[in-house]
C-alpha cells in the first residue's frame, strides 16, 4: 500500500524524462520519494535530470549495502535505541525545505500533512499518503505571487 | 516471510514506479496539470515526515520521535548538512529514549 505513492512520483518525474520504452522501464526503477524531491527541486530540464540520476545511482548503491549490512546483522541491533526510526523523517525535512521556498509549495506541504494526520485513525496504513496526493490539486490557478 | 512473498511484492511495487512513469510517457501536458505535478514531492514528503512521526499503525501518538523531527527542523532552518540532519535528529530520539 505505502509503494502505491511511487505511480504519483512516476507521474510527477515522467514529463521531464525522455527516451525509449525500454530506457523508462528501467528509468522507473530509481522512483522514489527522494529522486522525485531532488529533481522537482531544480528549475531547468537539463539540472532535473542530471539531480535524478545523481540522487539515484547513490541511493541505488548505498541503499543495497545497507540492506546487506541489516540482513547480515539481522536482530543483533536495535535501530530504535539508535533513533534511526527518525531519520528518514529527518532526511525528508531536509528534502522538503527547497520546495517551501514557493508559497504553493507551503501550502501543498501544509494541505498533505493535515490530510494525512485527519485520515490516518480511520483508514488502512498507507491510504492517508495517497489521500494527501490530493493536495497538489491547490496548483490548478496560477500564483501570482512569484515566490 | 518467503521468498516467493518477498518477489510477489517487489513486482508489484516496480508496477507502481512504472505505471505513472511509463503510461504519461515523455509527452507535453497542459501547464495547470504540470503545476500541480511539480507540487507532488511537497504534498507526499509532508505527509510521510507526519506520519513517520506521530502515528504507529493507525494510532496518533507523540513519543520521542516529536523530539527529533523539532531538531531536524531546527537544522534545516539553519541550513545545516543533510547528515548533519539525520545524525543530529536521530541522537535526540536515541538520547530522550536512553534516559
Amino acid at each position: 500500500m505505502l509503494a502505491a505513492r511511487n505511480a504519483i512520483y512516476g507521474l510527477a518525474v515522467a514529463p521531464h524524462m525522455k527516451g525509449s520504452l525500454g530506457k523508462r522501464l528501467v528509468t522507473a526503477h530509481f522512483v522514489i520519494d527522494e529522486t522525485t524531491a531532488m529533481m522537482s527541486a531544480q528549475n531547468d530540464p537539463e539540472r532535473r535530470r542530471f539531480a535524478f540520476w545523481w540522487t539515484a545511482i547513490p541511493l541505488f548503491v548505498l541503499w543495497n549495502l545497507g540492506t546487506l549490512v541489516g540482513a547480515l546483522l539481522g536482530n543483533s541491533l536495535d535501530a530504535s535505541a539508535f533513533g534511526l526510526d527518525v531519520a528518514f523523517s529527518a532526511g525528508f525535512v531536509a528534502m522538503l525545505a527547497p520546495h517551501l521556498a514557493r508559497r504553493r509549495g507551503r501550502q501543498a506541504a501544509a494541505l498533505g500533512a493535515v490530510i494525512c494526520l485527519v485520515l490516518i485513525p480511520f483508514v488502512p496504513v498507507g491510504l492517508p499518503i495517497l489521500a494527501s496526493g490530493l493536495a497538489i490539486f491547490i496548483g490548478v490557478r496560477p500564483d501570482e505571487e512569484r515566490r | 516471510m518467503s521468498w516467493g512473498v518477498v518477489l510477489w511484492l517487489s513486482a508489484g511495487a516496480y508496477v507502481f514506479k512504472a505505471l505513472g512513469f511509463v503510461g504519461l510517457g515523455s509527452r507535453k501536458l497542459p501547464a495547470a496539470l504540470e503545476r500541480c505535478l511539480l507540487l507532488i514531492p511537497a504534498a507526499l514528503l509532508a505527509a510521510l515526515v507526519v506520519k513517520d512521526t506521530f502515528s504507529t499503525e493507525q494510532a496518533l501518538v507523540i513519543d520521542e520521535r516529536s523530539l527529533g523531527l523539532a531538531v531536524a527542523l531546527l537544522c534545516v532552518w539553519r541550513k545545516r548538512s543533510l547528515v548533519f540532519t539525520i545524525v543530529a535528529a536521530a541522537a535526540t530520539t536515541a538520547l530522550v529514549r536512553a534516559i
